[in-house]
């Protein structure tokens, strides 16, 4: 097993080094798909904190009593229980974000991050570590796609979090809340993240 | 075999505690939630129908329809949901008309996944900062006599049925348009079969089906206290006729009647039984006597100039039109009553709330 980093390495590794939608790609899917503003971009973030840490204290909890064969099986179901909990909160709670993220919070289920760290992490540590790390990763995760929903809004709609930015004569780059705006802006942000990496290298 | 007990346990075991905490999370928030769209609703229902303080639902014919009232419980608006594809999304809007059903009071888009930034204008515009709203808007208080068009970069005519489309968003306004046009026509229909309120003709109903020696295209339909009428004018804008709609339960159905009078009510001028559904051969012989080979109209022509200042009676043989006479069909004594009676009971009240 590789050596043990401090506590703090753990989570801070989800926000940068580790940052799961610009270092490792993954949960691309709702990373594109809801953040034509910046609060979808947060609201699906929390959704997913709250989903990850939760089902990383439980796996890593039973991480003695699941049987190595059926752990896909068993991580699904735990995961798809707290995305239920969520899906349902914010229905009740808050209806309009649960309007706005539509069938995007369900799909939080076969975002690849959760299964990802459950597998890779908390099925191998002990509970304070795979909160710690399910926290970074996750925060990690939110911050990516509040930037990029955002970045989106203030091209696309000319606001920030529904906060008039742009001067009235600012005319909206309708391509940035559409599927393509996504991909550049994401595409950027790698870029962006890449350099910053290649320049702290040298 | 012990191993493969032990995983059976452990799958079984999770997904019984994932069913139990989930069945006991959806008690609590279920009712939230339904709370939540009760709200939704009705908070849409009370911005398309202002006026009316009680509002009842009625399925009719598979169609919702929401039925508005005033504080003296007299008809004050109808709403009904008008559902259909729109650009990339199920539109579901919720659309409040006055009570002639010629006018549209306002509308409200319920739901819509449409383009994020050009389709989502139809429900709010975030680049117009004085009127976000404007493209819904557009239909308060509109005509809708004549089917709603819309209009591209040009001044709609409001008073011509036309709304001015998004631009880089027609295909979705152009489905809000058709999508109301389409419904209003069914429930319009359905609206006059089903209830004693005037309505104008759905598309492809010929306009003399519902009010006969029509004079002007567009005859007026008014409302007083609750009782809706059609009202024909000369081309001097002088009063004709007034109409109205009436019905009662005749032999084995519910008859339904238009009675059209001269502006003082104290004559009919013409009948037209519109929907009934007596025994054939019989009670169907108000509406055509296949046994009278000279006239098969006879019994609705006796109310043709019939002077209505007492009320009109049912006799066996030989009418003294004169003093509100009219013959029964032998054989069908029960349904031609009925017309009698659902005509006393209408005229005298219709007659009462116009003249005022």
């Amino acid at each position: 097993m590789a050596k043990k980093i401090t506590l703090s390495r753990e989570f801070l590794k989800g926000l940068w080094d580790e940052n799961p939608v610009l270092r490792m790609l993954l949960g691309l899917c709702p990373a594109l798909a809801v953040t034509n503003s910046g609060i979808n971009g947060l609201s699906m973030g929390l959704a997913v904190i709250f989903t990850l840490v939760m089902s990383s204290a439980i796996i890593s909890l039973a991480r003695n009593i699941i049987p190595k064969e059926v752990r896909i099986p068993t991580f699904i179901i735990v995961i798809a229980t707290f995305v239920t909990i969520a899906d349902k909160m914010l229905a009740a709670y808050f209806p309009d974000i649960s309007k706005a993220l539509g069938p995007f919070v369900p799909l939080i289920v076969v975002n690849c991050i959760i299964l990802g760290r459950q597998e890779a992490f908390a099925s191998k540590n002990s509970v304070g570590r795979a909160v710690i790390d399910a926290l970074g990763m996750s925060i990690g995760f939110t911050i990516t796609l509040t930037i990029l929903g955002s970045f989106r809004e203030l091209f696309g709609v000319g606001t920030i979090f529904a906060v008039q930015i742009m001067p009235d004569s600012f005319e909206p780059l309708m391509v940035m809340v559409l599927q393509p705006g996504a991909f550049l802006t994401l595409g950027l942000m790698i870029g962006i993240g890449n350099w910053l990496n290649a320049r702290r290298a040298k | 075999m012990t191993k493969s007990y032990k995983l059976i346990l452990v799958l079984t075991m999770t997904a019984i505690l994932s069913g139990l905490l989930l069945s006991f999370l959806n008690l609590h928030t279920k009712p939230l939630i339904e709370a939540h769209q009760d709200n939704v609703l009705n908070s849409a229902l009370s911005s398309v129908l202002p006026n009316s303080v009680k509002i009842e639902e009625k399925i009719i014919e598979n169609q919702q329809f929401y039925f508005g009232y005033d504080k003296q419980n007299r008809m004050s608006g109808v709403a009904f949901l008008a559902e259909g594809n729109g650009f990339q999304s199920k539109l579901r809007i919720l659309v409040g008309m006055d009570e002639t059903l010629t006018r549209i009071v306002k509308i409200k888009i319920l739901e819509q996944k449409e383009t994020p930034g050009l389709g989502t204008k139809i429900e709010t515009d975030p680049s117009s900062r004085s009127n976000p709203e404007w493209f819904p808007n557009q239909f308060d208080n509109l005509n809708v006599r004549q089917p709603i068009r819309y209009v591209k970069n040009q001044a709609a005519d409001k008073n011509n049925s036309e709304i001015m489309a998004i631009t880089g968003a027609t295909i979705s306004c152009k489905a809000v348009v058709d999508i109301i046009n389409a419904t209003l026509n069914i429930n319009r229909e359905i609206i006059r079969k089903n209830t004693d309120l005037a309505c104008p003709a759905g598309a492809g109903v010929p306009e003399d089906e519902i009010i006969p020696n029509l004079i002007a295209e567009d005859y007026e339909i008014k409302v007083i206290e609750g009782k809706s009428y059609y009202i024909n004018r000369d081309n001097s804008g002088k009063v004709t006729e007034v109409a109205f709609t009436a019905s009662g339960v005749g032999f084995q159905s519910r008859i339904k009647v238009l009675v059209c009078m001269n502006p003082d009510f104290s004559e009919i001028q013409s009948l037209r039984i519109l929907e009934q559904n007596e025994t054939p051969g019989c009670g169907t012989r108000i509406v055509k006597d296949t046994k009278n080979e000279t006239d098969q109209e006879w019994f609705i022509k006796q109310f043709n100039s019939l002077k209505v200042t007492q009320p009109v009676t049912c006799v066996e043989k030989s009418p003294k039109k004169s003093n509100g006479e009219v013959q029964a069909i032998s054989g069908a004594t029960v349904s031609s009553e009925t017309i009698v009676e659902i005509l006393n009971n209408s005229i005298q009240n219709y007659r009462d709330s116009y003249l005022k």
